[in-house]
């Protein structure tokens, strides 16, 4: 017993370092949280989920007509204009935040305008840049519903099943050197198949958490199975297996992907002692409650199968042991657990499948879907209402109930996570019906531009657009858009030898392990691309990615007036140097120069067409705004 | 040699014994460990002994302060210890490989290791290593960061290279152009690179992929006309964006920042050289990028463009097949890789004046660690593949330079290199990355008991942590390394 003690009091130390994370993370927002907690507004009826055509986007790319596509694109384009769109609250969300903003006296952002929006709403929705064609359609349309029908067209495209699907790939850290070529190709078409029926999302994580596997490779119906897979923790050898450690991995995974819970602390220790200051709900909970989840698990086996590429899933195992050793933590020591839904109490009926019962118990609880709509929030909005999205204190969630001092609500505005958590309940946890109802309120479409100085105390009310930097895939993507070097990338063919076309956007792939050239991988990785084997690095700006953007091959040899490049166009084109620095700003900042930029611009071009062009082009890709989504 | 040892870990017991009263219960819990991993008699040594040694331990809290620089060289994937340099003989062992008792009786596969014989007079191979975790991710977050890995915490927790080059922050100059920490083929890493976590982004790794050549950081000469062109056009159209004016998001002169920093590096006269790899260095370092990189650490420290920890990465030594196999990138190949580009390294910087001071050569002031994440299973290969699953209870690994004996060996295992049978020093148990951490920090100068308490988190960020993964462990520097 002293010697259990001592472990955890030198344990301590580091534990409460680490939890102390979710304090600082959590902090900022939590100072306007009791204002807006109680903001109560009435929710407007909003349309249920409407069919969707399918996609009609022209998937055939006449470069060769280009120069005189874009010529008469060109001069049809009006100039950007956003002051006078008013605003008007569209949907529930609006509601919210503009009603706190108007209670707080905080002014917020102009609306964005055409071209801002369109370029925002591509690649939030579908990581691509929009082309000149789509563009000039779009502000070209007088129709004043044209936002919210490109909205409806982008979420039913093709680009958008590929964006997710590679999205929730990283999330789960979809990856063939955990699960083998086979297995991860396999749940990657699983994840696209469910996006493109609109699976309901409880059904979707429903089939994740049950997937059973007799042969990972061969039967076609094992592929959600590698989801669970992939979180197998090995013992001593590759090859065994430490069963407890794969139950408590699978639960903790699946709770911050699916719950917004993050049960790492008490997957060693109890919170009493360790989590008081660090997160007020889990310093209740003991390790033995984490067991207890984990224990909807304890038949589970995972079992790599040596040397092949495969694995299997079965419900023969013993149960969980809460007296086992340990590849990772602290060796098991305590009570016997029995499978316990630690959010509700809720107890598992033992002569029914345990992993059916936690799923239904998992997505028909409230935070379910509040974990989720968060989760999507901070995609589109660029922080979560909740942060970090992983770390939702339990005990702070309800404004009737609150905390004691010094806690506050965690939420930043607790009204709109339940109303967007409720409808996205309502709308039979449709990911489609949520993104739209998301792009489609103002707030989303305010400029990141302030007119006023930006105060920090602004940012929870969402006062304005916050920029993001494009993901690694994004960047390639606008890169070979905006040049018009596209890639074609060979497809492994893991499985099944039929022909596959080759891929020219790198969301088309399974994983990021089997497509590439040699210059492609090194932007990606240099830009923070995930390698899925381990945890997915931290987005953050470096000196190598400015000197990849400026020096790489990648990039220089696109913008150099050869071939198929956009450069190679515009000299070979009979356009005006004007017309030329429109139709290259459009093809790669989705907008027209502004008046400076023109005059900077063609002066190059007529001090020497091809120098001009060609810096003008690597200009553009070195802009600040290509590399931002703002 | 073995009774000094015994002796010193004698000592170290009975401390832990007599301070248990005041220091609390970690002690115990200590004791147990090392009787548990020892296996040792407590009995041995004498007073004497035991007094020097006491002194001495307070002694050793002060860092060594011998080297000032780093290279760490990373075989990525798991060296095999059998195979390397602690050579057993066996049946599976291919004949080619020849193995020879060279300097200070290590074994080596002389048909493989060519040169590395020749250059053990200036190494210290260590041989009682060992690792707390089997699986890739977790051993390299260990060789990067010297911490157990914790997902909540890894957001937080700076590099080994981050930390050091944050504590030498006030030496650096203002010619000193380059990034203090770079390193090289770090990309692909299971852990993923690990930067520079809490302290300042000017502390974390400049990631260089390397393959038979070096990158083109600066623009190829022809270019260069072009790129100072492209430079300024640059600036002039993108100057709403790259100055600070209210109402203008801080993300995008935040990124300028970068764009000045890689800027700065393109232009240094200093980086052509330094990026350039002459045919005879191509032939001495090898063609490979073990080579290439090394022949780049060496060019980047003789240039004293401001870099001082160097984390050199040479992947593809995880064979849990075909291990031998001719024909294949197989252990023996990555293994005369590595010969070639050590052994020009240890005898290049041997040869090369020191930058801090002219009197030593650039070896003396360079601290250069070359290991694994952890070893391979020892003795016959696997039936059914012909290679050898990863293996945490012994690996091995090479140290040089920075004070570092010289033609020193630590630590014994048995006949098939799987159970340590000597740990070769004080402690007595195995060598951890957290004790290696320990010695990197006292070479360089920095107290590896020290702890930043200016955390965003407010909590306080121990160099090295006093327990490991799973146990409490005492980590220290090896000091037995250092003369």
């Amino acid at each position: 017993m002293n010697v259990v003690l001592s472990i955890q009091q030198i344990h301590a130390s580091r534990s409460i370092w680490l939890c102390a994370l979710f304090v600082f993370w959590g902090m900022a927002p939590s100072v306007l949280a009791q204002e807006n907690a109680t903001a109560k507004k009435p929710i407007p009826v909003l349309p249920k989920d409407a069919d969707h055509a399918p996609d009609k986007v022209n998937r055939t790319r006449p470069d060769a007509d280009i120069s005189e596509q874009t010529s008469s694109v060109v001069a049809k384009l009006p100039r950007p204009a956003n002051a006078d769109l008013e605003i008007v609250r569209r949907n529930f969300i609006d509601e919210q935040l503009f009603a706190a903003m108007h209670e707080n006296k905080i002014p917020h952002a102009r609306m964005s305008d055409d071209y801002t929006f369109l370029r925002r709403v591509h690649l939030d929705l579908t990581g691509r840049i929009p082309t000149p064609d789509q563009i000039a359609t779009f502000v070209n349309d007088a129709d004043s519903a044209k936002r919210d029908r490109e909205i409806d067209r982008l979420i039913a495209s093709d680009a958008w099943v590929d964006k997710w699907a590679y999205w929730y790939g990283d999330l789960f850290r979809n990856c063939a050197n955990r699960i083998g070529n086979p297995s991860t190709e396999n749940l990657d078409k699983w994840i696209r198949q469910s996006l493109s029926q609109d699976k309901p999302y409880d059904q979707m994580v429903t089939e994740l958490l049950t997937a059973t596997a007799s042969n990972s490779v061969w039967m076609p119906d094992a592929a959600p199975s590698g989801y669970l897979a992939r979180w197998h923790i090995p013992g001593d050898t590759m090859y065994s297996d430490r069963h407890e450690d794969t139950s408590d991995e699978i639960v903790i995974q699946s709770s911050k992907f699916f719950l917004g819970l993050n049960f790492q602390c008490i997957s060693c220790h109890g919170g009493a002692g360790f989590l008081e200051k660090v997160d007020l709900g889990l310093s209740k909970k003991k390790r033995e409650d984490l067991w207890a989840l984990a224990a909807f698990f304890g038949k589970t086996r995972v079992r790599i199968v040596p040397f092949q590429d495969r694995f299997t899933i079965s419900e023969d195992g013993n149960g969980y042991d809460s007296h086992s050793a340990s590849s990772v933590r602290l060796h098991r020591s305590g009570e016997p657990v029995q499978p316990t839904f630690m959010l509700s109490g809720e107890q598992a009926d033992s002569n029914r499948p345990l992993r059916a019962q936690f799923a239904k118990m998992l997505t028909s609880h409230p935070q379910f879907a509040k974990a989720t709509v968060n989760l999507f929030w901070k995609e589109f909005f660029g922080l979560g209402i909740v942060e970090p999205v992983d770390g939702f204190d339990l005990a702070r969630q309800d404004p009737a109930n609150p905390p004691p001092a010094p806690w506050t609500i965690q939420p930043t505005n607790p009204q709109l996570l339940e109303d967007l958590g409720k409808y996205f309940a309502d709308n039979r946890f449709s990911l489609r019906s949520l993104m739209r109802v998301l792009t489609q309120s103002l707030a989303y479409q305010l400029s990141s531009h302030f007119d006023s100085e930006w105060q920090a105390s602004y940012t929870p009310y969402f006062a304005r657009r916050y920029v993001r930097m494009l993901s690694s895939e994004e960047l390639h993507d606008a890169i070979v858009e905006a040049t018009g070097v596209y890639p074609d990338y060979p497809r492994k063919h893991m499985l099944y030898g039929t022909p596959q076309s080759p891929i020219r956007y790198w969301t088309q792939a399974a994983t990021p392990e089997n497509i590439g050239d040699g210059d492609a991988k090194q932007l990606l990785r240099t830009f923070g691309q995930s390698n899925r084997e381990w945890a997915n690095p931290a987005k953050n700006g470096s000196i190598l990615q400015a000197m990849m953007m400026m020096n790489s091959k990648f990039v220089t040899s696109r913008v150099t007036a050869s071939g198929t490049s956009f450069s190679k166009t515009m000299i070979d084109s009979k356009l005006s140097d004007d017309q030329i620095v429109e139709a290259m700003y459009l093809r790669s900042l989705s907008r027209k120069p502004t008046e400076l930029e023109l005059e900077i611009a063609r002066t190059w071009i007529a001090e020497n067409r091809q120098i001009g062009i060609e810096d003008l082009q690597w200009s553009l890709l070195n802009k600040l705004d290509f590399l931002f989504n703002y | 040699m073995e009774l000094v040892e015994q002796a010193r870990f004698s000592f170290q017991l009975l401390a832990h014994m007599t301070h248990s009263i005041d220091k609390r219960s970690p002690f115990y819990l200590q004791r147990r460990e090392l009787l548990r991993l020892g296996g040792l008699s407590v009995v041995g040594g004498s007073l004497p002994w035991m007094a020097s040694t006491r002194v001495k331990a307070a002694d050793d809290k002060l860092p060594r302060g011998t080297a000032r620089q780093v290279i760490f060289i990373n075989l990525e994937g798991g060296m095999s210890q059998p195979d390397s340099l602690d050579a057993k003989q066996g049946p599976w062992t291919p004949n080619y490989f020849d193995i020879q008792a060279c300097g200070n009786g290590v074994m080596l596969p002389v048909g493989v290791f060519l040169n590395l014989p020749k250059i053990l007079d200036k190494v210290s191979v260590v041989r009682s290593m060992a690792a707390w975790d089997a699986v890739h991710g977790r051993a390299q977050y260990y060789i990067q960061t010297g911490h157990p890995l914790n997902p909540a915490l890894s957001k937080e927790v700076p590099a080994i290279g981050a930390v050091v080059c944050h504590e030498l922050a006030d030496k650096r100059r203002t010619t000193d152009s380059l990034p203090a920490y770079i390193s090289m083929n770090m990309s692909g890493n299971q852990a993923g690179l690990i930067n520079n976590g809490f302290l300042s982004a000017e502390y974390g790794p400049l990631n260089l992929s390397i393959d038979k050549g070096p990158p083109d950081l600066a623009p190829r000469k022809e270019m260069a006309e072009t790129m100072q062109r492209r430079w300024g056009r640059l600036q002039a159209l993108d100057q709403g964006l790259r100055q600070s004016q209210p109402g203008l998001d801080r993300s995008f002169t935040d990124y300028h920042q970068y764009y000045r920093g890689a800027w700065n590096i393109m232009n240094d006269p200093r980086v052509p050289d330094i990026f350039s790899i002459n045919d005879d260095d191509k032939t001495r370092y090898g063609q490979s990028s073990i080579g290439t990189s090394l022949a780049l650490a060496r060019n980047l420290l003789r240039a004293d463009a401001g870099t001082r920890f160097i984390l050199a990465s040479h992947g593809g030594w995880d064979h849990h097949s075909d291990i031998y196999k001719p024909g294949s990138r197989n252990h023996p190949v990555l293994m005369s890789e590595l010969d070639k580009a050590f052994t020009s390294l240890v005898l290049d910087l041997a040869a090369l004046p020191g930058s801090g001071d002219r009197s030593k050569s650039l070896l003396d002031e360079t601290l250069i660690v070359c290991m694994s994440e952890f070893g391979r299973t020892p003795g016959e290969v696997s039936a059914t593949r012909a290679g050898r699953e990863h293996y945490i209870h012994a690996h091995c690994g090479m140290f040089a330079g920075g004070g570092v004996v010289q033609g020193g060996v630590i630590g014994k295992t048995d006949a098939v290199g799987g159970a340590i049978t000597d740990f070769g020093w004080s402690p007595g148990r195995p060598i951890y990355m957290e004790d290696v951490a320990c010695t990197i920090y006292s070479a360089m100068g920095i107290n590896w008991t020290k702890k930043v308490e200016e955390t965003p988190s407010g909590r306080a960020f121990h160099f090295v942590e006093t327990a490991s993964g799973t146990s409490y462990v005492d980590f220290q520097p090896i000091n037995e390394l250092f003369a």
